[in-house]
């Protein structure tokens, strides 16, 4: 019996779970096919099924939900609804908060996050938990979220934003998109299963390459369809070497592969990475909680509907040169051209040479910029900062670049990276430091990339128009922007380290 | 909730709608990985608020709908006279890919009543979206999209009817080109019915589920 079937008739039958949560589905003599080697993923969605709506589609206990909407809350305060669980909910206003200095006095900068202070005290009445741009925990929803120890092993995390999937690095499933209001109406969420993909990432991860460098060569090997009704899970050696916070950047990539999440399966790593947050599981609750998490990872045998495997071997530091994230070459690369295309992307290509301004056949290495912005929830975590100062200290920026930003993901890592002085090392340098929020990764709030500029950026998106209209994205990790912030045209990254 | 057929006025509300069939002209835009930046742009960012690009509906596919000066482009699909009152839009491989926004199906709802898109794959979170505003989403093999999107150019201004309840795109002198739709999609869709009224009969479980939970993984509410 495939997995699927037993699910279809086996929901609802209202077994009872011991203490384990996953002990029941496995050891329940019933289901020995269940016995079977599960996938991280299956584990956790049959753990959380409420019942089967047909087919394919169940009704899901959601855990967390880790959403800015305003708009949506207050229109439900409006209405008067009820909510069925408000401690679920952490409103963390972030895409319309403006990263400006000046946003604690000028009250002017920034859109809607103003509505909902003014809303902040009645929500917090109801049990909401929100965090407003005052909050010393305050930032992108997708980085507080793992900081603050909300994000744990095991959980279903749905909320409106796509980049909700980042969370999946600490071994939960996650997803954006979702109506925020109808999940705390109900506390659940309606989702039609996806299959199953494992990426294996093999090989030697050479010097100065990131995890960015790692997503941006599988997206660009698979392709930004590749996820398409899947949820990846990213494995293989490669990707179990990297600490966690690098992780967060690999996952956050996963929805620009069209994945509906991205997961990795919790180890040590991740553990330690938790352990003492503010949300993260008391101390009494500790040994119980992580010998749960450590059922979690997939079993040996589980069967994937797809594996991929990508070897990073021999990879040179990766940068876009088009109008999405497959179009991503090595720093010693060329500009392709759309003539030797495959058929079906060729008119993708073209489209993206002409908006791109650039010359099928001219090395990317040296292509000139205007302006490099390091933030967003792809890169903007205290490792990330720490490694683009490296790259940084001692330098300046080149004269040529008309704006250059550091925007840290959120205030308690913009309160560590002041402590340790990445802060001076980067204004002395040249570039701004701004106050957290989502900023020029997709332009708002006066966050934009100018008119006709071109812009690397460590974020995750360069599709035309995303950061401003008629700008150039070019998409590259946190140390490849640092390094061509310094040098005034796309660098590479090796040569500054 | 019902929805006119085109050029749909009021601001489209989520949740409940409905579709069963859909006559109209379509629109060949039949390229790979369209991002919902690109069909719903961050205004402001556009830098055409100040030039009357200032509406939901206006704001649509912006960024290559209009030059900087706020006057059309002569190579968006829509901006050409034969496609001016198209409501299908024939697009390629995984649009609506990227971010979450509602507006990539509102605004082009709004504005040029597109109730239908016909591609070769969608954005999952697109797919979620077009459902909660009734707006359809069939898939079909790239060469059946190029020798629609071949007919549509061959023959401007003649409407096609595409037909979820049969299953089925109609396209006046072509054989009837049968599609799938995942079963609850379809549903969902035929009958309108809203999520919430789809979860109410199971929020009992749910809270009971969640009793439980409460027990055997405590630490996930001790903040409660």
């Amino acid at each position: 019996m495939k997995r699927r079937d037993f699910i279809k008739t086996s929901v609802g039958a209202g077994f009872a779970v011991s203490a384990n949560p996953f002990a029941a589905r496995y050891d329940q003599s019933a289901s020995r096919e269940l016995q079977q080697a599960a996938t991280m993923f299956d584990k956790i969605w049959d753990a959380h099924v409420v019942t089967n709506l047909g087919g394919d589609t169940d009704l899901l206990q959601v855990d967390r939900c880790i959403g800015g909407g305003p708009n949506q809350v207050l229109g439900m305060l409006d209405e008067g609804v009820e909510i069925a669980n408000p401690e679920i909910f952490f409103s963390v206003p972030d895409h319309g908060v403006s990263t400006s200095p000046d946003r604690y006095t000028d009250r002017s900068l920034g859109t809607g996050w103003q509505a909902y202070e003014e809303h902040a005290e009645q929500m917090q009445e109801m049990g909401f938990n929100t965090w407003g741009q005052y909050d010393p925990r305050h930032g992108i929803q997708h980085v507080v979220g793992p900081e603050s120890g909300l994000s744990q092993p095991g959980m279903v995390l749905c909320a409106g934003d796509s980049h909700t999937c980042t969370h999946g690095a600490m071994g939960l499933i996650s997803w954006g998109g979702e109506n925020s209001s109808n999940i705390l109406r109900t506390g659940t969420v309606i989702r039609l299963h996806p299959n199953t993909m494992r990426v294996n990432v093999v090989g030697r991860l050479g010097p100065g390459l990131r995890s960015k460098d790692i997503i941006l060569r599988v997206i660009s090997q698979l392709g930004t369809d590749s996820g398409s009704g899947y949820a990846v899970e990213y494995a293989g050696p490669v990707v179990r070497a990297l600490p966690q916070e690098a992780r967060f950047t690999i996952c956050n990539l996963a929805v620009e592969m069209a994945s509906l999440t991205g997961m990795v399966g919790p180890d040590d790593t991740t553990f330690e990475w938790l352990a003492g947050r503010e949300f993260a599981p008391a101390e009494r609750y500790w040994d119980q909680a992580l010998r749960f998490w450590q059922t979690l990872p997939t079993d040996d045998g589980a069967v994937f509907d797809r594996e991929e495997t990508v070897d990073m071997t021999g990879v040179e530091p990766q940068v876009t040169w088009g109008i999405n994230p497959e179009h991503a070459i090595g720093i010693g690369d060329r500009i392709p051209d759309p003539d030797d295309a495959p058929a079906q992307k060729r008119e993708t290509y073209r489209q993206a040479i002409e908006y791109s301004r650039l010359t099928p056949g001219e090395p990317i290495l040296g292509t000139p910029i205007d302006e490099a912005f390091i933030g967003s929830c792809a890169e903007s975590r205290i490792s990330d900062l720490r490694a683009a100062a490296q790259v940084v200290e001692g330098r300046r920026v080149a004269s040529n670049i008309v704006s250059a930003w550091v925007v840290p993901g959120s205030q308690p890592t913009k309160r560590q990276a002041e402590a340790e002085g990445l802060d001076r090392i980067f204004t002395e340098a040249g570039f701004e430091w701004r106050e957290p929020s989502c900023s020029k990764c997709y332009g708002s709030n006066g966050d934009y990339v100018a008119r006709g500029n071109r812009c690397v950026s460590n974020s995750n998106r360069n599709y035309i128009g995303r950061q401003g209209g008629e700008t150039n994205t070019i998409l590259a990790s946190t140390t490849t922007v640092a390094a061509s912030a310094i040098a005034g045209h796309v660098a590479d990254v090796r040569t500054y380290l | 909730m019902t929805m006119q057929q085109t050029n749909q006025q009021t601001a489209p509300r989520r949740g409940g709608n409905s579709f069963v069939r859909h006559t109209g002209i379509a629109a060949p835009f039949v390229f790979n990985n369209v991002s919902t930046d690109v069909s719903s742009p961050g205004g402001e960012a556009t830098g055409l608020m100040d030039l009357g690009v200032d509406t939901q509906a206006k704001l649509a596919f912006a960024n290559i709908r209009y030059f900087s000066d706020g006057t059309e482009r002569p190579d968006f699909v829509f901006n050409q006279e034969q496609y001016r009152n198209a409501s299908i839009m024939i697009v390629g491989l995984n649009y609506g890919t990227g971010s979450s926004r509602s507006g990539a199906i509102t605004r082009p709802l709004e504005m040029w009543g597109v109730r239908v898109y016909i591609g070769e794959s969608f954005g999952p979170i697109f797919l979620t979206n077009a459902v909660q505003y009734g707006v359809l989403t069939v898939e079909l093999p790239r060469p059946t999209i190029d020798r629609i999107a071949d007919w549509v150019r061959a023959n401007p201004g003649i409407p096609m009817t595409v037909d979820l309840e049969r299953g089925v795109v109609e396209i006046p002198g072509l054989e009837p080109i049968p599609f799938q739709t995942e079963g609850r999609t379809r549903n969902k869709l035929l009958t309108g019915v809203d999520d919430l009224e789809e979860i109410d009969p199971h929020l009992p479980a749910a809270r009971a589920k969640r009793e439980e939970d409460e027990r055997e993984r405590p630490w996930v509410y001790q903040y409660r």
